[in-house]
């Protein structure tokens, strides 16, 4: 390696495998935990559609293109038995038990179902699927000595790096698909066609009555500028907390009008814990278990 | 998909993870972080990267997978929805001939059939069918309409199973209909909900196809 080249590249090494404190990725995971276990918990009279032969499935050979592997749907007695070990590992991510284990039965049963049935879980699954898949291989944390003489947990900053990563290629490309190939730019109605449709719940119906069309359009530059904006807000320290915020609106506005997006706003609120100073969560935690009786025992459990 | 492409894919995943594995420990001593990371640790780095970073930056930046990476394309592919404006919201019905009567009815109680709310207020089983409209639109007509004729074997199985006794299914169809969007039209008055198809006018709504079905198609296995 050049000399000249040699500096940068040490630093962005350094960037990406430096210890840090181990509370984003703890509550990032417990974060996703808690937001798939809530999902899955919509479904109760759906189940044996989704995962048995009691609903459609193709057969081998018309499964949907673009999945690599064929599983077949469960006998529709197994279906008990399959949620009591999924819905159960989420559980135990929540409460902090068996946390390694449990993470690689999740991600198990989260391929399964991505592959038997891509068609339902669509986006959402996806991010779970290789979220669960980072939490699995995780590094294990160490206590050392900090710059300030104290004793800390620290772990390889690798496995953030890449769900940071994650996130900010996830909105950008969305804000740049927008733009080019979509017509966001050049449509003033596309959010007001958007909040039309299967998702238009009944808020979203009831603002289309009531707002005026100047309005939609400066909803729809809001969410764009943010969308590309993403990587500034995101990766500019200072500017997280704007970032949180208005990710935070943002989701708010799309979970009110469109139906049971509400979930997938849940998990990209979530992964916007990958960004928040460690010190301000671990003061959160710390006040969460002081004042939320129950939560000390068995919940927010980070090393 | 062919299972050569994903024997493929793997071996290039290896190679690139392999590769860089060596390279980072290579150079491991120029940086101190790195120089304390397990070689445990930075083969999942490395993995991970080529496994998931790569490929999806590669496809925000030139809308497609990577070559090798074509068996998990569904998977790399992030962004994209809600990218442009939409004139009409579409959505499916579905119709049924029965035994001793030409007559084309709608699926009496859908529920029965599929109840699980996919996305948005779409039921499982139409948004399915949108699945087998985007192949179709891609050219795959042939394997579009098998898809759509799995879905009618077992909409007609189901049938005898929820009404035994009852005339059977001789043939299912799937129409594909919508309704425009405009300021000129009133605004919605609540939440989404497919119109009943005779509200239709006939320049709204068409037929995608339809299956006839004999006796031994109605013993698909449920």
């Amino acid at each position: 390696m050049t000399p000249s080249l040699a500096k940068p590249a040490t630093r962005f090494l350094d960037f990406v495998f430096e210890p840090v404190d181990p509370i984003r990725l703890d509550m990032l995971r417990w974060g996703l935990a808690f937001s798939y276990l809530l999902y899955l918990c919509l479904w109760p009279e759906s189940y044996r559609e989704w995962l048995s032969v009691e609903g459609f499935h193709y057969t081998r050979d018309v499964a949907v293109a673009g999945h690599s592997f064929y599983f077949s749907p469960l006998p529709v007695a197994a279906v008990p038995w399959f949620l009591t070990v999924f819905m159960g590992s989420l559980f135990s991510i929540i409460c902090g038990w068996q946390t390694r284990l449990m993470t690689w039965i999740c991600f198990a049963c989260t391929f399964y179902l991505y592959e038997m049935e891509p068609v339902t879980m669509f986006t959402l699954n996806k991010l779970y699927l290789v979220a669960f898949a980072i939490f699995c291989l995780v590094p294990g944390t160490q206590r050392v000595m900090t710059a300030g003489g104290v004793m800390a947990w620290r772990q390889s900053a690798w496995p953030l790096r890449i769900l940071q990563t994650t996130f900010i290629i996830h909105y950008f490309c969305a804000g740049v698909c927008k733009v080019w190939p979509g017509d966001w730019l050049t449509n003033p109605d596309v959010l007001w066609s958007q909040s039309q449709g299967l998702y238009a719940t009944d808020a979203a119906a009831f603002m289309l009555r009531h707002l005026p069309r100047w309005a939609w359009t400066v909803l729809q530059y809001f969410a764009l500028v943010f969308e590309l904006a993403v990587p500034f807000l995101f990766l500019w320290r200072r500017l997280v907390p704007l970032g949180i915020v208005l990710n935070l609106l943002l989701q708010l506005g799309i979970a009110l009008m469109m139906y049971k997006l509400i979930y997938f706003g849940m998990q990209i609120v979530f992964f916007s814990l990958a960004f928040v100073d460690a010190s301000t969560l671990r003061h959160i935690t710390g006040w969460l278990r002081r004042t939320v009786p129950g939560v000390r025992s068995w919940t927010l459990r980070t090393s | 998909m062919d299972p050569a492409d994903i024997v493929k894919f793997f071996l290039i995943l290896a190679t690139l993870t392999a590769l860089s594995f060596s390279g980072l420990w290579f150079i491991k001593r120029r940086s101190s972080f790195l120089a304390r990371t397990s070689a445990t640790n930075l083969f999942s780095a490395c993995l991970l990267f080529y496994a998931w970073v790569f490929p999806i930056s590669y496809q925000a930046i030139f809308d497609r997978s990577p070559p090798a990476y074509k068996p998990f394309d569904d998977v790399h592919n992030l962004g994209g929805l809600f990218a442009r404006s939409q004139t009409n919201v579409a959505f499916h019905y579905i119709q049924i001939q029965l035994e001793d009567d030409p007559a084309w009815i709608d699926l009496p109680e859908e529920g029965k059939y599929s109840s699980l709310v996919a996305t948005g207020y779409t039921k499982r089983l139409p948004w399915l069918l949108v699945f087998i409209d985007v192949a179709e639109w891609r050219g795959q007509k042939a394997f579009a309409y098998r898809q759509r004729d799995e879905v009618a074997k077992w909409i007609a199985a189901r049938h005898q199973k929820l009404n035994p006794g009852a005339a059977a299914v001789t043939a299912v169809r799937f129409l594909y209909g919508w309704q425009l969007f405009s300021h000129h039209l009133p605004p919605p008055e609540g939440r989404f909900r497919v119109p009943p198809l005779a509200s239709l006018e006939p320049e709204n709504f068409r037929v995608l196809s339809q299956h006839p079905l004999g006796s031994v198609n109605v013993e698909a296995k449920l």
